[in-house]
C-alpha cells in the first residue's frame, strides 16, 4: 500500500512537471510549432490524467481490500 | 517575423518540452510498471489468503457435519453434543464470512489489476508516441539555437547591428563572421575540372540554389523568418533537405554554410562550397550567401 502511494505521488509529480512545461508553449510565438507539439502531448496527458485516476481508483480497492481481509 | 528575445522564449520553452517529456516518459514508465505489479501482488496476496480461507472452511463444514452425525447418533444426554453443533456452527458461519470477504477482496482486486493494466498500456503506448515528439520539440530548440547563433534575428541584441544586413546587403565587407551576401565573381574555384556530386547530387544543389534565389532570399529581405519557411514547408507537405526549412539551413546555419576565406589580395577562397559555387555560376547566379572569414 505503501508503494503504491509513493508511486502515485511521483507519478502526480511527472505529470505536473510535464504540465507546465506543455503549459509553457503557450508562450511560443511560432503558434503552429506550439499548437504542432501540443497535438503531440495532449494525448499523453489525457492518457497520464486517465492513468492516475486509476491508479487511484486502485489504492482505494487496495484499502478496501485490506479491510475485508483483515475481517 | 519575431525578434531575438521571442525566439529565446521559444529555445528556452522548446527545452523545457524536450526535457520534461524525456523525463516524464522515462519515469512514467517505470511507476506505470511498478503501479499495475504492486497491484497484481496485493491479488496474489488476496487470492493465497482466499485459497487458506477456503481450506478452513471446508474444515468447519466437515467439524460441522460430524457433530450433527454425532448429535443424530444420540439418545439421551445430549447436551454436549449440541453445544458442540452450535459451536460448529457458528464456526462455520464465521469461516463462511472470511472465505466470501476474501471472494470479494480477490474480485475488487481482479477488477482493479486489470483496469489499471489496460489504462498502464494506453498510456505506454502514449509514451512510446510522445518520444517522437521530444525529439521534434529538440530538433526545433537546436534549429533555433543555430539560427540565433548565426545573427539571423531581427533585434537581436547579440549582433547589435539587428541582424538586418546578414544578406540583403550584397557585400561581403565588414562581415562578422556570420553569412553575407558575396559576389561570386570575387570567388576562387581553384578545383580544376569537373566536380563529382556524391555527397549531394547535382540536381539538388541545382533545386536548393533555385530555391534560394526565387523564395528563401526574397522572404529574408522582406522580414521572414526560420516560422514562415517552417510553415510554408508544413503548408505544401515539404521536409528534409528538400523544403525551404532545409534550404535555409543549408546557406545560413553556421555548420552548414558556404565559407570562404579573404585572400591577401582580396579575393576570395573555398574553404566549404565548391559545389554550390560552381553550380551557381553554371546557373548565372551573381551572389550567394556565405561566412567570410
Amino acid at each position: 500500500m505503501k508503494l503504491l502511494d509513493q508511486i502515485a505521488a511521483d507519478f502526480t509529480r511527472a505529470q505536473a512537471q510535464l504540465a507546465r512545461s506543455i503549459g509553457d508553449t503557450g508562450t511560443w510565438r511560432d503558434d503552429q510549432r506550439a499548437q504542432l507539439e501540443r497535438s503531440r502531448l495532449d494525448p499523453l496527458q489525457q492518457a497520464a490524467n486517465a492513468f492516475s485516476a486509476d491508479l487511484r481508483h486502485a489504492i482505494d480497492v487496495v484499502a478496501n481490500a485490506e479491510r475485508l481481509l483483515a475481517k | 517575423m519575431f525578434g531575438g528575445p521571442g525566439v529565446r522564449a521559444t529555445v528556452g520553452a522548446a527545452d523545457a518540452i524536450s526535457r520534461a517529456v524525456a523525463t516524464f516518459v522515462h519515469a512514467a514508465r517505470g511507476l506505470a510498471e511498478g503501479a499495475t505489479a504492486s497491484v497484481r501482488d496485493s491479488e496474489n496476496r488476496a487470492a493465497s489468503e482466499r485459497d487458506t480461507r477456503r481450506r478452513a472452511l471446508d474444515e468447519a463444514t466437515q467439524a460441522r457435519q460430524r457433530a450433527e452425525a454425532a448429535l443424530a447418533a444420540c439418545t439421551e444426554n445430549c447436551e454436549g453434543l449440541q453445544r458442540a453443533l452450535n459451536a460448529a456452527l457458528q464456526g462455520e458461519r464465521s469461516a463462511t464470512e472470511q472465505y466470501n470477504a476474501s471472494v470479494q477482496a480477490v474480485a475488487i482486486l481482479a477488477e482493479a489489476r486489470s483496469r489499471l493494466t489496460r489504462q498502464a498500456q494506453t498510456l505506454l503506448a502514449a509514451l512510446d508516441r510522445a518520444e517522437p515528439g521530444s525529439r521534434t520539440a529538440a530538433e526545433y530548440r537546436d534549429q533555433l539555437q543555430g539560427y540565433l547563433r548565426a545573427g539571423r534575428l531581427e533585434g537581436d541584441s547579440q549582433h547589435g547591428n539587428g541582424g538586418s544586413d546578414s544578406w540583403a546587403g550584397g557585400s561581403s565587407s565588414g562581415s562578422t563572421g556570420h553569412s553575407t551576401s558575396v559576389s561570386l565573381a570575387e570567388v576562387v574555384d581553384d578545383r580544376p575540372g569537373a566536380l563529382s556530386f556524391e555527397k549531394v547530387s547535382r540536381e539538388q544543389v541545382e533545386w536548393g540554389l533555385d530555391i534560394l534565389s526565387r523564395v528563401v532570399e526574397p522572404a529574408l529581405r522582406m522580414g521572414k523568418g526560420l516560422d514562415y519557411f517552417a510553415e510554408r514547408d508544413r503548408a505544401e507537405g515539404l521536409s528534409g533537405e528538400r523544403s525551404y526549412t532545409g534550404v535555409h539551413n543549408w546557406f545560413y546555419r553556421p555548420d552548414l554554410a558556404i565559407k570562404l576565406s579573404r585572400r591577401p589580395d582580396g579575393r576570395l577562397d573555398v574553404t566549404n562550397g565548391y559545389h554550390r559555387i560552381r553550380v551557381a555560376r553554371q546557373m548565372g547566379i551573381a551572389n550567394l550567401p556565405a561566412q567570410v572569414r
